[in-house]
């Protein structure tokens, strides 16, 4: 027990940087690392509060209190399931320790396990954080039995094993199966980014099954329960099933016990054929491509983008829901327009759709992860005799390449089909407060990271989905969403978009500046 | 071709990891740089190429302050750390190509260059694959190439030797002194101490972020071996 014990130790360290927090003498590294606790804490404290209110207002209502349960257990398992989706085989087989734990007496099960472990307690973390609540919600209004306590507790570590397993054995499979092809990176990630998204429109589709979403949240439950029954077994478990509950923890030990069993036996061989590199036979130099510097620094980032599964599903999905978001739109103006008329809601159209834009085209710039990315390549670019400026700019420009024409489609799209519900200057600031939202966290996002690098990561998961950063960047689209769209539903006046807009222009004019004064000094520190 | 006057690089608020450093390497010159663990050869070589700014001192580069005109001075010279990460997500000839696009090379010359040296480390064949897929040796061999097609006025290695075989070894011993012979200048750090007294035309000791002894080979080392030299001195 104790290599696992140590092990398991040892990669929780390097998730919640623990040891940085503790033994580091270099302030930066040390703030950086409290940074990423402290933002998880904040992010972990909002989901929960709001699955909380969640809850009391429904059982207050005197909806069944299973139904609460049935709703944030299915929220929290579908969460957990695109997480391990997004980063199950980085977890499982791609730490970079994979020679030295092999060169030691410590059994393949051990390291399968740990790594495993190490994957499930994230996503434990955050199932806690949205269902925790929810037991103290059920538990101060509805009085249950005592054994509720020591049952939810079991049944809330045991929510996410499931779906772990089920995404980080997809991630697996698809991985394994593209191994050794050039492409490999592009294929998977194009997969994920398919299966995800059907994965969305389908979980997107689920209320329309039932017309009556809000009013029969009994049908609405069966219709969940139907997709994902461990979310049923769970919700009627906790709120007194014995049956259910046994079901449930009896099915995902034995989910759990299987994979592992099996990862442990395909371990080497799937480690093997993972880390097949692509080969070309008879290979002879030929023609080589002549570009600026500009365009070569350009052309690196972008390709280190294209290399990240995570990086890519984390920004280009921004991307590809926009121009879903505008395409749906415009097939349905009509129905939307004669909604939003007789709602009376016609004035709070622009206010909502930018909203909407902003929030999906701001919530992940790759500029927050953009420096950490180069890792220990950083020599590279801080020996290369390029004015730092040069090098920063690659960084934004791939950002905005990335999401600025999908936002100029959706846009257009709606301007095109919305005309009767846009008077010109709102279409302006239809216009212009996305593009400047953007503009700014692009280059916000990229002042973040410079405050905050991280190079020492070994699976690019850990920089791109869990560093600070990233979780900052978080905060700021949602605070961008209510500074530019609140004072639109406030005023009412077209023309305050378009001074909000300015507004933002300005500050990333300002945030730009700054970045490019200090280029030389931000790399030279880094 | 290389200043260095009074060098002083700390890490935060622990002790100096180069203190007082001074040294000049000429054109011609293979220069050795040795000392044990820690000793701060990996600072300083990392001071010099930009990497680490530095408290106090001065380095010049061919004339160039590395402080106000750092471009210009990474221009002429090439920096290859010990264990050189590079990015894995290009082929070999991807990365060679970046690193001519960053240079400015013509497309001539690159091709010329680039087949001259990698058929020289035997690894042409590989240059269509991934760099994930290399192997220790490999990725130094091709951080080898990315320095030497530039034809640097300056070349700094941090233990070139370190994971090439003998072939391989044996053929970078003779890029360098064909790299001198055309005006150049090596500067290089290394453990294996009977390398350095073969290759190395000057020598310098660093102990403790100090140096101890620097100089002409055979006016350092005397009639002692270099390595008897190096153990009497890190010992004292």
């Amino acid at each position: 027990m104790k290599p696992l014990r140590t092990l398991i130790k040892l990669y929780l360290n390097s998730i919640f940087r623990f040891p940085v927090i503790r033994y580091s003498k270099d302030p930066r590294e040390r703030r950086n690392a409290i940074m990423g606790v402290v933002a998880i804490g904040i992010i972990v404290t909002v989901y929960g509060g709001m699955a909380g209110m969640t809850s009391l207002q429904m059982i207050s209502a005197g909806i069944d209190p299973a139904v609460p349960f049935l709703m944030i257990a299915a929220m929290a398992s579908m969460f957990a399931l695109a997480m391990a989706f997004a980063q199950g085989s980085a977890t499982l087989s791609g730490f970079a320790d994979f020679d030295t734990l092999m060169g030691m007496p410590i059994k393949t099960g051990t390291i399968v396990f740990a790594r495993f472990f190490a994957l499930y307690s994230v996503e434990a973390l955050y199932c806690t954080a949205y269902l925790l609540p929810c037991g103290v919600v059920y538990a101060i209004l509805c009085t249950p039995v005592w054994w509720f306590y020591p049952a939810f507790l079991v049944m809330l570590l045991l929510l996410p094993v499931a779906p772990v397993v089920i995404g980080s054995g997809a991630d697996l499979l698809i991985s394994a199966a593209f191994a050794g092809s050039r492409h490999r990176k592009g294929i998977t990630s194009a997969i994920k980014m398919i299966l995800l998204l059907g994965f969305i429109v389908f979980a997107y589709m689920l209320p329309r099954l039932s017309e009556r979403f809000m009013s029969a949240p009994d049908e609405t439950a069966g219709v969940i329960s139907r997709i994902y029954p461990p979310a049923q077994w769970f919700a009627e478990g906790v709120t007194g099933n014995v049956l259910l509950a046994i079901l449930f923890v009896s099915g995902s030990a034995a989910v759990c016990a299987l994979f592992i069993l099996l990862l442990n036996r395909t371990f080497l061989p799937l480690h093997d054929r993972l880390s097949a590199g692509y080969h070309v036979k008879n290979y002879r130099l030929g023609t080589l491509k002549r570009s600026s510097a500009a365009k070569a620094l350009f052309l690196i980032e972008r390709k280190r983008f294209f290399n990240s599964t995570a990086w890519v599903i984390n920004t280009i999905f921004g991307s590809i829901l926009i121009v879903v978001f505008g395409v749906a739109a415009a097939v349905m103006s009509n129905t939307v327009t004669q909604f939003l008329r007789q709602a009376s809601l016609e004035r709070f159209a622009p206010a909502i759709v930018t909203a909407a834009l902003i929030f999906c085209a701001t919530l992940s710039p790759t500029t927050c992860c953009a420096i950490s990315m180069e890792g220990k390549e950083i020599w590279i670019s801080k020996t290369l005799p390029v004015p730092a400026k040069l090098w920063l700019r690659a960084k934004l420009l791939l950002n905005l390449v990335l999401v600025g024409p999908a936002l100029l489609i959706a846009i257009t799209l709606l301007a095109v089909f919305y005309a009767g519900l846009f008077s010109p200057p709102a279409i302006a600031g239809l216009y212009l407060l996305p593009l400047s939202a953007l503009l700014f966290t692009t280059v916000f996002g990229l002042f973040v990271n410079a405050k905050l690098p991280r190079f020492s990561w070994k699976s690019d998961t850990e920089v791109v989905k869990q560093s600070s950063p990233v979780l900052v960047m978080l905060g700021v689209c949602f605070g961008l969403m209510a500074v530019t769209t609140v004072p639109m539903l406030i005023f009412g006046s077209p023309w305050v978009s378009v001074a909000i807009a300015a507004a933002v222009f300005a500050a990333s004019a300002a945030v730009y500046g700054s970045l490019m004064k200090n280029a030389e000094q931000i790399r030279g520190n880094l | 071709m290389l200043e260095i006057r009074d060098l002083v690089k700390s890490y935060g608020k622990g002790p100096r990891a180069v203190d007082g450093l001074s040294l000049s390497v000429e054109a011609g010159d293979i220069y050795g740089f040795i000392g044990h663990n820690g000793a701060g050869k990996t600072t300083t070589l990392k001071c010099i190429s930009g990497i680490l700014p530095f408290d106090s001192g001065e380095i010049f580069v061919d004339g160039i302050d590395i402080r106000k005109d750092p471009m210009a001075a990474k221009r002429i010279m090439r920096y290859i750390p010990d264990n050189p990460d590079l990015y894995a997500f290009l082929t070999g000839t991807g990365y060679l190509n970046f690193l001519c696009d960053i240079y400015g090379i013509d497309e001539t010359t690159r091709r010329a260059r680039i087949k001259k040296y990698a058929e020289l480390f035997e690894i042409e064949p590989k240059l269509g694959d991934l760099v994930g897929s290399y192997s220790h040796g490999m990725c130094q061999k091709l951080a080898l190439i990315g320095a030497l097609i530039q034809q640097p006025k300056l070349l700094m290695l941090d233990e070139p030797f370190v994971g090439l075989d003998p072939k391989a070894a044996h053929t970078l011993k003779g890029i360098m002194h064909e790299l001198v012979e055309n005006g150049s200048a090596i500067f290089f750090s290394t453990h294996v101490l009977e390398v350095a007294e073969k290759l190395c035309s000057k020598i310098a000791i660093i102990k403790n972020g100090k140096l101890i002894a620097a100089g002409p080979m055979d006016e350092v080392r005397g009639d002692s071996s270099l390595e008897e030299l190096f153990l009497e001195l890190t010992d004292e």
